[in-house]
């Protein structure tokens, strides 16, 4: 097949070609969109707090608590939902460790929580520039 | 029912949009958690010169210099240290490697990864190897070759900050990464030179003050990285 297919004398794509090729560009982007609903299915990801949570712990491995609330600028009550709501799900594990200022609860991500994030990131990557930032 | 939509809709519970809001928020939060990091990072191998350099000397003052005396025991001490700094390395520069990974996933624009991370492990069992050969094979050149090797570390240091902070280095890493800079070459040169060692303890010296106020200084201004943040995301 050859590339010239499609296009005029002068190398100008045809207006039905074209449509073709945003018909198909579309397509993809909608099964891409798609792909990152079924993942963000799961209702623990239904909310960006969460998400940033899980972001920050996929970079760091594993945050105190003080340093989550100083991420999300929540209350202790509302980051503990969060974070039941993420423990829940399997994606995260919070424990208590002994520090030398003492007891100090730290949250870490389990292997699950880190393979979510990675798809999640990827299917945000694959969708590139059809979603805006802003 | 839940959907990511394409625009950024508000009707929608959270579009992609959010998500890659929540994404930069994490990341603006993650120059904080490297500036701690590092203010640890710059105490850890502050100690390390300081054991590297002056350990020989503190324990003839405390009395037990003869058991220092063996070779072996200062080659024990340099590769603890070396295990033990590398380590941290390696830490900092994983934590680095995933915040860049998250930065391709967010950012549209963002360049490809550059996976140069995947060659420290092997700069690292050289630089152990090396150490552990020259020992045996190379003892009369024993501080020239562990000197050459330290001014690789340099760059390390230098990849390593660049990835955790890829908009811009503080200004305390540049500063103890240059003093690091001289420290290592000005060394090299005089035990290759065979010149008064005199010159370059004197410059570990201020290298290891200037080391450790870095991490003082890091760790007291962490939280200046939290005075600017976006608006709040939506929960």
């Amino acid at each position: 097949m050859s590339g010239d297919e499609g296009r005029d004398f002068d190398g100008k794509m045809i207006p039905q070609k074209r449509d073709e090729e945003d018909r198909a560009a579309k397509s993809n982007s909608d099964e891409k969109l798609r792909s990152l609903n079924d993942q963000l299915n799961d209702p623990s990801l239904k909310s960006s707090v969460r998400i940033m949570i899980l972001i920050s712990l996929t970079i760091n491995g594993k945050m105190s608590f003080v340093e989550l609330l100083a991420l999300t600028n929540l209350g202790k009550g509302s980051l503990e939902n969060h974070l039941v709501k993420l423990e829940a799900s399997g994606l995260v594990q919070t424990k208590n460790v002994k520090t030398f200022g003492g007891m100090r609860q730290v949250v870490q991500i389990t292997g699950r929580g880190s393979e979510a994030c990675r798809l999640l990131l990827q299917k945000l990557q694959e969708l590139g520039e059809k979603v805006p930032t802003s | 029912m839940w959907r990511v939509s394409e625009s950024d809709d508000r009707s929608a519970d959270l579009s992609a949009a959010d998500i890659r809001r929540a994404g930069e928020r994490a990341l603006s939060f993650q120059r904080y958690m490297f500036r701690k990091s590092w203010g640890v990072y710059y105490a850890v191998w502050a100690v390390a010169f300081t054991l590297y350099f002056f350990l020989p000397s503190f324990a003839d003052i405390l009395g037990f210099g003869g058991v220092l005396a063996s070779s072996y025991v200062l080659l024990g001490i340099d590769l603890v240290v070396s295990i033990i700094a590398g380590w941290m390395s390696g830490r900092i520069i994983e934590k680095a490697r995933n915040s860049l990974l998250v930065q391709q996933g967010i950012r549209p624009h963002a360049g490809p990864y550059q996976r140069h991370h995947k060659w420290f492990a092997a700069w690292w069992l050289t630089y152990i190897l090396t150490i552990l050969l020259a020992s045996v094979y190379f003892s009369s050149h024993y501080l020239a070759v562990v000197f050459a090797l330290a001014t690789t570390v340099t760059f390390v240091f230098y990849y390593a900050l660049k990835s955790s902070f890829p908009d811009e280095i503080p200004s305390e890493g540049k500063i103890a990464v240059a003093f690091f800079a001289a420290a290592t070459i000005t060394s090299f040169l005089v035990s290759v030179l065979s010149f008064n060692p005199t010159i370059y303890e004197v410059l570990w010296i201020v290298t290891i003050f200037v080391w450790f106020a870095a991490a003082l200084y890091s760790l007291l201004h962490a939280t200046d990285e939290l005075v600017v943040r976006p608006e709040p995301v939506s929960q």
